[in-house]
């Protein structure tokens, strides 16, 4: 038996989300945008979109017992949870205005319309903060060393390919690598060269003693070293 | 995403939308309500599994 439904609810403003998507970057034309994390994926959003069904067209999102529309939690601390999740780490976290057609639940919402509002950017997968984003059209946070050898488009690049409304900024919240800088891993930077002269330096002894021992293990079997 | 049980439907307009290069500058909290607490529980809907 089906449980009675209150009548609808009809909130005089739009509600604040949290929620996290994939920063792309259009190859034709360089517009940024948005995809969803699972089934989302298939279509990339702008900063203003209507939901629409992945499945049918015969129904406007979000509709029961479909899943389609824009999902949105209530909470950034939980959005930010949720990108601790392995297959997360390069989504970034998206600031939204959910509003039309809403479907409310305990920890969130499911929309029709969404207006993004801020975009912050979680730290490098190394753990040291994002300076820009780099990926060709899908795009992923990086820190300065990590992406010394890539095209990176900076958040500002970023802000304007969106159409220069949405700011675009790191995100101080979110849990990066947690020593502090120098500490074990340096700020951010390219690799010091004395480190990597040192580093080739240990390597050729190494090298050298392996050959050694090379030679020594030859004349114990009785061959020439 | 996990968004936990239905506790209510309806539409909401966003009047601000036409606005949109007024409203980037406006703190969050003061132009949008926080979503509202789950209090009753109207229905028994699976829970939502996709994030879009």
């Amino acid at each position: 038996m089906l449980a009675s439904r209150a009548a609808p609810e009809r909130p005089d403003r739009p509600f604040t989300g949290f929620k996290l998507a994939h920063a792309v970057v259009a190859s034709e034309d360089g517009q940024a945008g948005f995809a969803g994390l699972t089934m989302g994926a298939q279509r990339v959003y702008g900063t203003t979109a209507e939901a629409a069904c992945i499945w049918t067209r015969r129904h406007a999102p979000p509709r029961r017992r479909c899943s389609c529309g824009f999902y949105c939690l209530n909470s950034l601390a939980e959005a930010r949870a949720l990108s601790c999740a392995t297959e997360n780490r390069d989504a970034v976290l998206l600031e939204v205005t959910a509003s039309g057609r809403f479907i409310r639940y305990e920890r969130g919402l499911r929309y029709s319309r969404q207006r993004v509002r801020a975009v912050r950017v979680g730290p490098c997968g190394c753990g040291r903060p994002a300076r820009g984003l780099v990926g060709w059209r899908g795009l992923m946070p990086v820190c300065a060393g990590c992406g010394a050898s890539r095209a990176l488009i900076t958040f500002g690049g970023f802000a304007t390919r969106l159409g220069g409304q949405i700011p675009v900024t790191p995100d101080e919240g979110a849990a990066g690598w947690p020593g502090q800088a120098g500490e074990g891993l340096p700020d951010a930077g390219l690799p010091d060269a004395a480190a990597i002269a040192a580093l080739g330096a240990e390597m050729a002894l190494v090298h050298a003693r392996l050959d050694h021992l090379q030679a020594r293990f030859n004349q114990l079997e009785g061959g020439e070293s | 995403m996990q968004l936990g049980k239905e506790v209510g439907t309806g539409f909401v307009s966003d009047d601000a939308e036409a606005t949109v290069g007024e409203e980037v500058a406006a703190p969050p909290e003061t132009a949008d309500a926080p979503a509202p607490d789950a209090s009753a529980l109207v229905a028994s809907e699976p829970e939502p599994t996709a994030a879009g």
